[in-house]
């Protein structure tokens, strides 16, 4: 990813947390992963002064307490946070999931694949174009 | 408990449920009728949470056990033996295996929730569409009569079954020179398709339950199989008022038949191009 700024991972998968993390090292992306388990506590992180602004969110959507949408809508509504891309990373195909991720301003929305290296390929891509593509500062 | 029924069963039992109460539906009248409506969409909305449940919490657990072996096999590589190694190959495969059979009852849900409008379907353009699709090998030929019909209905369903049919036939034979031939005749108000090859054939006994899902002839490891193919086949051809069957003689070859409405007297060869 651009820069060194952290990835926030939004996970309450362990075994899909795992993934991620093993896939960016195999990619060798130097950004430092934090995952939280559901949208309030990405919430509550990103609102601590004390925690670097990540260059880039990765939400998964079915999440007990706040789900992906809710998290989506609440980081849209807030002017300090609005400007972090967040790309969605689910199991879900289902239209109205596609549907309420861009009117939520999603950057993007990606199917996590059943096998493991279709999922590195993924995660690769993801990380390719959010190198790439310029972020406002 | 409903959990340990088999997930055909269930599909099975919600169908029934749904065309028991459509049933009903169309004898009663009045306030009865509202409350057979009421009923009639929860059946309905339980079908489709069930589609959407079998995809994702399923997966879910599908997918971790397979990014946990294939982890397994990589870090460590070196403690396995042999039998080891081929253990974990069998468990990477039948994973994939567990995937598709996941991915075939979400098709076979779909089939019925989702349609189309239906279109004039230019069925020999059809064929050979699928002919360049399938690839067949060298040693296979398939045969198809000059005079199709145009027949009304949903393109991409339509395409599925004829691709299932050609695909099984090319999949399965078991001839140096296989032959394959798609014909079509009219019938009543119908109009009768057949394709035919000169593969393995297929036992009498088993003309009524290849149709039905996940049942397949051979063992799973012998071809890429998931039993699916035929189901949607049937589903697809009875939901646009046709019928499917097989006829077969063992060692010589087998016919699946399909017949669809006759909504317009035309051949594909008369048609513009549709």
């Amino acid at each position: 990813m651009k820069g060194t700024r952290p990835i926030l991972l939004v996970e309450d998968d362990r075994v899909d947390a795992m993934t991620v993390q093993r896939a960016l090292r195999k990619i060798h992306v130097g950004n430092p992963l934090t995952t939280v388990g559901n949208g309030e506590d990405a919430l509550a992180r990103l609102r601590d002064p004390e925690n670097e602004r990540p260059c880039i969110i990765l939400l998964d959507l079915n999440m007990p307490r706040m789900n992906g949408i809710e998290f989506l809508a609440a980081i849209k509504a807030d002017d300090a946070l609005k400007k972090i891309p967040v790309v969605v990373l689910t199991t879900s195909k289902d239209e109205m999931d596609r549907i309420k991720s861009f009117d939520n301003g999603a950057a993007g929305y990606m199917v996590k694949p059943v096998d493991y290296v279709q999922f590195v390929d993924v995660i690769q891509t993801i990380n390719l174009y959010w190198t790439l593509s310029e972020l406002p500062g | 408990m409903h959990d340990e029924k088999s997930t055909e069963q269930r599909l099975r039992e919600a169908e029934a449920e749904v065309r028991r109460l459509s049933g009903l539906l169309e004898q009663r009248t009045g306030g009865d009728q509202e409350h057979l409506i009421l009923q009639l969409e929860r059946s309905n909305q339980e079908l489709k949470q069930f589609a959407y449940i079998v995809s994702h919490d399923l997966k879910a657990p599908l997918r971790a056990i397979s990014s946990l072996t294939q982890w397994i096999a990589e870090d460590y590589a070196d403690r396995f033996d042999e039998d080891g190694r081929e253990q974990l190959s069998l468990l990477i495969g039948r994973v994939r295996r567990m995937e598709q059979l996941i991915e075939g009852v979400l098709h076979y849900s779909r089939i019925g929730r989702i349609r189309e409008e239906p279109v004039d379907v230019n069925t020999n353009k059809l064929m050979n569409e699928l002919i360049v699709l399938l690839a067949p090998p060298a040693s296979i030929r398939i045969g198809i009569a000059t005079h199709l019909p145009v027949v009304r209905g949903d393109k991409t369903r339509l395409g599925q079954v004829f691709q299932n049919l050609l695909s099984n036939a090319i999949k399965f034979m078991d001839k140096p020179q296989g032959e394959i031939r798609v014909d079509c005749v009219a019938e009543g108000g119908m109009w009768h398709f057949t394709v035919a090859d000169n593969g393995p054939g297929i036992p009498e006994k088993e003309f009524e339950r290849i149709f039905q899902i996940f049942q397949t002839l051979h063992a799973r490891d012998e071809y890429d199989s998931t039993g699916i193919g035929l189901t949607l086949v049937k589903k697809i051809v009875e939901l646009h008022g046709g019928q499917a069957w097989v006829t077969s003689t063992l060692g010589k070859g087998s016919v699946f038949h399909v017949t669809l409405p006759r909504t317009t007297s035309l051949f594909a060869s008369e048609a513009c191009d549709l």
